[in-house]
């Protein structure tokens, strides 16, 4: 996984688009010559993430270079990366410009993102502004809701995996390890999600997981931006399930059915405790009204008991943001709607030179 | 999974069907050289087994089988490399929906080291490079199984229980 720069002096990028912006014509898609790079973002195991700048129309680009030096050839994270993000156009999910291959090389070129729910969370401790919360929620689902309906499971959903815009938009990336559903459904791999976001099927070793495994992951997330800490913290497999069961209470065959066919399903664990509301352990969430509710419906142990992306975003919470939200056409942006639109967080109020960031001249980056 | 059948079935099957012609490999021979329609049938009458043997899904064959057929349309293959292309778009399609892929060395095991790893590495850049990775393709195993569960949902929830019995 990878991170966008954030906070990049835009007087520095306004230099860098005017610099390149007489080459522009004649140049091709699919050429390393196309792309200049910039500075380095982040380095991960098989991939190095560069900030660039495209020669064809002097946009900012995310280039994320595969080496391909491995021993079986291609990884298969680039591949169905590729090949799913290709068919995906959508404003919430992260637009794949261009791919460019070399001998020694692959390399996918992204639409520039500033930052990431990750570290903006990490920019704004405490939780987030509620009406962020709001448009960064439903920005998720819409998302969501699309890849849905395309039967294509993202299956590693965390903050870090959602890019934010200094305008506020939000958008799905990193489908490496993310799949076309298939009837029946196929026994898929266990080892996906990010353990503070795997859900209690999954810990329990379940491999016929659907939709439902994107929702538990977008509702850890959704108490997350609210309390500004995750729900569910665990270190292993094992913490990470007890400490769900602390909240929701221990499922039995009758709240589960399947259950204990479950390869990890431990019959010792009987239901003693008695499921709370998620606002003891999450107090912010009796803050926003409805929040608790969307939540535990997202975060149900059932995986079939939890509410569909679609449902989600019909849900009362989203009720206080205006009606022309539902009616933005899948290519747009929902800050596109008036008064729509991202709220200074409370710690920004005190840090007057990044108000002055978020809502400059930027935007055309963009 | 009648209940998700009924829930998604039918979209599911209109967004593939959508994607369909997109797909569609387009007279895969005609301008090859060497590859005749036999040996075409020889090498995928050679996978079904492969793919058996493996124990991959119908899934990953049909994904195989298509990208190698559009691969075909675009580029001539030598008749002496077109076993390699075989287990290329096999890689290729086990990467797409397999949990474990087979491994590089045992596909070049099964042609009898008549190709190196870095032909195979090789190839698989070239065929991802020509079909600008348009992978996902709608495949024969997803229409049967749509047709199936059709079929299944007509004759009623008994019938769905004795399916899935056997």
């Amino acid at each position: 996984s990878w991170r966008p720069w954030s906070y990049a002096d835009p007087l520095q990028e306004q230099d860098g688009v005017e610099r390149f912006k007489w080459q522009r014509r004649g140049i091709p898609f699919g050429a390393p010559t196309s792309y200049v790079h910039l500075e380095k973002l982040c380095e991960g195991s098989c991939a190095t993430v560069y900030k660039g700048i495209s020669r064809i129309n002097g946009q900012l680009v995310a280039l994320k270079v595969i080496r391909l030096e491995a021993e079986e050839g291609v990884p298969f994270t680039a591949i169905r990366e590729a090949s799913l993000l290709k068919h995906l156009k959508h404003a919430n999910i992260v637009l794949l410009h261009d791919i460019i291959q070399t001998k020694e090389t692959l390399t996918f070129v992204f639409e520039y993102m500033h930052t990431d729910l990750a570290q903006y969370m990490g920019q704004h401790p405490g939780g987030l502004h509620s009406c962020n919360v709001m448009l960064f929620m439903f920005q998720l689902l819409r998302g969501l809701a699309y890849i849905h309906q395309q039967h294509i499971l993202h299956r590693d959903l965390n903050p870090q995996n959602l890019l934010i815009s200094c305008l506020g938009e939000l958008k799905l990336a990193d489908f490496g390890l993310a799949r076309v559903k298939s009837i029946p459904r196929q026994t898929y791999s266990s080892e996906v999600v990010a353990l503070w976001y795997r859900p209690p099927d999954v810990l329990l070793g379940a491999t016929d997981y659907s939709s439902g495994l994107d929702i538990w992951s977008a509702g850890c997330i959704f108490v997350e931006m609210i309390q500004g800490q995750p729900i569910f913290a665990g270190t292993s497999g094992t913490e990470q399930l007890a400490k769900i069961w602390a909240v929701l209470g221990v499922p039995t065959e009758d709240t589960w059915p399947g259950l204990s066919k479950l390869p990890n399903y431990n019959p010792e664990l009987v239901a003693s405790r008695r499921p709370q509301r998620l606002r003891v352990i999450c107090d912010r969430l009796s803050r926003m009204p409805a929040a608790e509710d969307l939540a535990s419906r997202m975060l149900t142990a059932f995986p079939r008991g939890r509410i569909s992306a679609q449902d989600a975003l019909l849900h009362g919470f989203f009720s206080p943001l205006p009606p022309q939200l539902y009616q933005v056409s899948a290519g747009q942006s929902v800050l596109t709607v008036p008064g729509v639109r991202l709220q200074p967080e409370i710690c920004d109020l005190f840090a007057s030179y990044r108000i002055g960031h978020l809502s400059g001249g930027s935007s055309k980056f963009w | 999974d009648l209940q998700a059948f009924r829930e998604y079935g039918e979209s599911w099957y209109r967004s593939r069907k959508g994607l369909e012609s997109r797909f569609q490999p387009q007279e895969p021979l005609a301008r090859q050289p060497q590859v005749t329609a036999e040996a075409r049938c020889k090498l995928v009458s050679w996978l079904i087994p492969v793919y058996r043997h493996f124990d991959i899904s119908f899934e990953a064959l049909c994904l195989a089988v298509n990208t190698l057929d559009r691969f075909l349309a675009t580029t001539p293959v030598a008749a002496d490399c077109f076993q390699l292309l075989g287990v290329t778009t096999l890689l290729i399609a086990c990467k797409q929906v397999e949990v474990h892929p087979p491994t590089v060395k045992e596909l070049l095991a099964l042609c009898c080291g008549a190709f190196t790893r870095e032909q195979l590495r090789n190839l698989e850049r070239v065929v991802l490079n020509r079909l600008c990775f348009e992978l996902s393709a709608p495949t024969i195993s997803f229409f049967l199984e749509h047709f199936n569960q059709v079929r299944l949902q007509e004759l009623g929830a008994d019938a769905v229980e004795a399916a899935n019995a056997r």
